[in-house]
């Protein structure tokens, strides 16, 4: 349904105002020279020209702990309640179009054959306002996966700054139009155009294609161990990823009140597949590597027809190795 | 050649190790740990001040291990580990060249834990100084405001155990957070949660951590972890006046006992 | 708007507890609500989510009969967290149950066919759903063999089965213990499962065999099955990785791109050769 529009920087503070009263807004904000997804209140707190957070925002989806219900003891039996998992409306401002279209893969993965409550309800009061990349660094790869620096994937509005006070805004979906009815006046109309020149260059690192049919075919090969040597199995890149889903079902409390709670888990943990009597099935970090690698460019496009990797760069720039997937993929393209 | 890569060449050549552990550049203008297993790949060794990492953590690491004979490359911090893991019964005299990069950059082949001792005494370097402005500030504040301090950084852990995959003192093969009978430490981020973790990590650092503050470096969350074992080997100091990385058979003051100990509990 | 939450578990009355060895344990589980009751069906082979409420979920098989209706059974050893919080349950406590979830054996597909069962110390519970649909449908196959081995005599269980089984004329069934596992009465054979399957070779033409139990059990006994006369597609066990939500999501039972809780767990030898060897 896309349609045009161009907004000035100070009307762009007028929209924010516009939307904050009624709405939960999340947004990059600066802590410590590092940009985290935080909530907002003001515009001035957020980061317009920052490259990349340390985490993403699918903790608005997919948040780290979440309660699947709380129950109670009570005369022998259990009374079980479960928390709304979302009151507000919530508006993602600036995030990366590599995250926005991260959106897409998660609803995917979590609707397809049991629907998640908690998912769903969030999904459904979410609005993404995703801003197109100026700048670029090292660990950016969108285009070796399928999308770039202006994509309109998962978005409902992106922002593209053109001049050095406007924003052209493309409206992606009904809600990126219910977003703009909040203070239309704010916008003007025009055409589309090219907004190449206006974004960061991102080289292509890999062909996504050809990357996918080499993963698929190379289950045992030396160079699994050799490229993860220096991996030692913590969780940042899953937890830094956008599109990692794996978790974990725990009970917090006692057997008279508690909750049960989803957290995230990640396949680079030693636990994750290890079972009661003690047998791992991936007893070695080159393997639980390996797992992770196939499944973004194999696994995933098998069961969703998705790979489960959006080129953030997030896990190379938080690895506190210096473990690269886009290293790993060209290897195995012989790059 | 570089002296550094002169001296690694020539543990290959003469048949000494299987794997070298030492620092290359990276595709995103970094460094970070390389692997080489044949000389053929020497001329990728480098050493600079961005070499940081403390690559003693591999020598537990499974994988690595399985090639055979070590060597590594380190600097202070690394070398203290050495002595550290030594004191713990985790590594023996002869069990890895170490080549060590001394203050002004220099690499010399170290063989045995006595020229490590020799060579940390002539190297010491003072903690860097914002770390210790820190402290001191966080030191200063009323009980209330400390407490509101930590509670406001842990409350940003994510629980991601990167402050534990990078330590080299943090070896065991099944962590606390990994039993679950009893549930020591809770499973989910949250204040409380990750206030459990964060005490036990570092009370079992305590009197044992070496200072190299990879932990800090590799939190995504920037929670200045290497202040609460740094503070903890303060107190420690201060009641038995030993410190840990210097010696390797360092008795560790919280698992050994002396005769001369003023508390008579235990005698 | 709402939509269901697949999170939550039906409660369950244990009604019956039956200590089957030592450590192990068998619950016989009644849904509190009664229109829970009304809407809960399963084949067998399917396997739920059992969790004590402050202590949490555990995975593990039905071990009852979908043609037994009205309740439920599980049999499950104390291991872990969960399974040891279930252990120290008592008659009458409310427990939770998720379910059914994963695939079934295709019991319709081997009517007319003899059936074999193989199991192994508590590899024996999953087979058991299977025996007593089987037995309940006892018309629809030919022979039906059970050979079933522990440890020792003691670490048998549904010894009050074994003993019914025994003496039904239309099911063989030969148990076994590891050599030095057998009492002074023991009347059962004495040796490895593998080596008593070669013993009593019960015959691989038009016949299915089901295997479960320990890894090296199941290594050992599939190429024997195969030397009888089995095919790869006649043979089928039931994998058992780890799984937090057993709808395919969490990730943990994943091998490759196959979800052991989702596609499984149920698997003829032939597709399970083409997975990864990661379970």
């Amino acid at each position: 349904m896309n349609n045009y529009k161009l907004i000035t920087k100070q009307n762009l503070h007028s929209f924010f105002d516009a939307l904050q009263p009624k709405n939960t807004i999340i947004a990059p904000k600066e802590i410590n020279k590092k940009y985290y997804f935080k909530p907002v209140d003001k515009f001035e707190d957020i980061a317009l020209d920052y490259i990349q957070t340390v985490l993403s925002a699918k903790s608005v989806l997919f948040p780290r702990s979440d309660t699947l219900f709380n129950y109670h003891r009570a005369d022998g039996d259990y009374n079980i309640d479960e928390p709304s998992p979302i009151e507000k409306n919530t508006i993602v401002f600036g995030m990366k179009p590599c995250d926005a279209s991260s959106f897409v893969y998660l609803s995917n993965f979590f609707l397809k054959d049991y629907q998640d409550k908690n998912i769903k309800e969030r999904l459904e009061k979410l609005y993404i306002i995703s801003l197109s990349c100026k700048e670029a660094d090292n660990a950016c790869f969108c285009t070796s996966v399928g999308s770039n620096p202006a994509s309109t994937k998962g978005s409902d509005l992106n922002l593209t700054l053109i001049e050095n006070d406007t924003y052209y805004v493309e409206v992606v979906t009904e809600k990126g139009q219910e977003l703009i009815n909040y203070s239309a006046d704010l916008f003007q109309d025009t055409k589309e155009i090219d907004k190449s020149k206006y974004i960061a260059n991102v080289p292509q690192k890999f062909d996504v294609e050809q990357a996918k049919q080499n993963i698929d075919s190379i289950f045992e090969s030396p160079l699994w161990v050799k490229d993860s040597l220096a991996c030692l199995g913590c969780g940042i890149c899953a937890y830094a990823c956008p599109t990692c889903t794996c978790f974990d079902i725990q009970d917090i409390g006692s057997q008279f009140n508690g909750s049960r709670v989803r957290n995230w888990d990640s396949c680079a943990f030693d636990l994750f597949t290890k079972h009661a009597s003690g047998h791992n099935p991936r007893p070695v970090q080159s393997q639980r590597w390996r797992n992770r690698i196939k499944h973004k460019f194999e696994y995933s496009v098998e069961n969703l027809g998705l790979i489960s990797c959006v080129g953030c760069g997030r896990c190379i720039r938080s690895c506190p190795t210096s473990m690269n997937i886009v290293k790993t993929v060209q290897i195995f393209q012989g790059v | 050649m570089t002296e550094l890569q002169n001296i690694a060449k020539k543990l290959f050549d003469d048949g000494s190790i299987n794997l070298l552990i030492g620092y290359s550049n990276n595709e995103n203008g970094g460094t970070s740990a390389i692997f080489i297993d044949n000389s053929a790949d020497i001329d990728k060794l480098i050493y600079n001040e961005n070499c940081h990492q403390n690559l003693m953590v591999y020598f537990q690491k499974p994988e690595v291990k399985k090639f055979g004979k070590l060597a590594f490359v380190v600097s202070l911090p690394g070398l203290k580990s050495v002595l550290e893991i030594a004191s713990e019964n985790q590594i023996k005299d002869g069990d890895a060249y170490f080549i060590a990069i001394d203050k002004d950059g220099n690499p010399s082949l170290l063989q045995d834990f006595h020229q490590i001792e020799d060579f940390i005494t002539n190297n010491q370097t003072k903690p860097p100084m914002g770390l210790l402005k820190l402290m001191e500030k966080i030191n200063n504040m009323t009980r209330e405001e400390r407490w509101q301090y930590w509670t406001d950084e842990f409350s940003k852990c994510i629980k991601c155990y990167a402050c534990r995959s990078v330590c080299p003192l943090c070896y065991c093969t099944q962590c606390i957070t990994d039993i679950n009978i009893p549930q020591w430490i809770s499973t989910e981020s949250s204040p409380i949660g990750n206030l459990d973790w964060h005490i036990a990590r570092a009370m079992h650092l305590a009197g044992r951590c070496i200072g190299c503050g990879e932990c800090m470096k590799a939190c995504p969350v920037d929670i200045p972890l290497a202040l609460l074992t740094a503070n903890l080997n303060k107190s420690i100091a201060i009641h038995f006046g030993d410190e840990p990385g210097m010696k390797a058979d360092y008795k560790y003051p919280l698992s050994h006992y002396k005769l001369e100990d003023k508390e008579n509990f235990i005698r | 708007m709402n939509s269901q939450n697949i999170y939550l578990p039906y409660k369950m009355r244990i009604e019956k507890i039956t200590e089957e060895a030592p450590m192990v344990k068998t619950f016989k589980l009644a849904f509190v609500n009664p229109e829970d009751e009304s809407n809960f069906e399963f084949k067998t082979g399917q396997f739920g989510e059992y969790s004590v409420f402050g202590a949490g979920e555990s995975t593990f098989c039905i071990a009852s009969s979908p043609t037994h209706k009205g309740y439920i059974e599980c049999t499950f050893r104390k291991a872990g967290k969960v399974t040891t919080a279930l252990y120290n349950c008592e008659e009458g406590d409310i427990i939770g149950f998720r379910g059914p979830y994963g695939n079934n054996f295709p019991l319709e597909d081997w009517e007319g066919k003899s059936v074999l069962f193989i199991a192994g110390g508590i590899g024996l519970p999953p087979v058991r759903s299977v025996i007593w649909n089987c037995l309940d449908l006892r018309d629809k196959f030919k022979d039906i063999t059970i050979l079933y081995g522990a440890k020792t005599v003691q670490d048998l269980v549904y010894k009050n089965e074994l003993e019914e089984w025994a003496k039904r004329p239309d099911v063989k069934l030969i148990t076994t213990v590891d050599p030095g596992g057998e009492t002074p009465d023991w009347k059962g054979e004495v040796g490895f499962v593998p080596s008593i399957l070669k013993k009593a070779s019960p015959k691989g033409e038009n016949a299915v065999a089901i295997v479960c139990g320990p890894p090296i059990m199941i290594k050992l006994t599939l190429p024997i099955l195969l030397e009888i006369g089995f095919t790869e597609e006649s043979i089928f066990t039931t994998l058992e990785n780890r799984m937090k939500c057993g709808i395919g999501q969490c990730g943990h039972c994943a091998v490759g791109p196959y979800y052991v809780c989702k596609d499984g767990p149920v698997i003829n030898y032939a597709d399970l050769q083409l997975l990864p060897v990661e379970y």
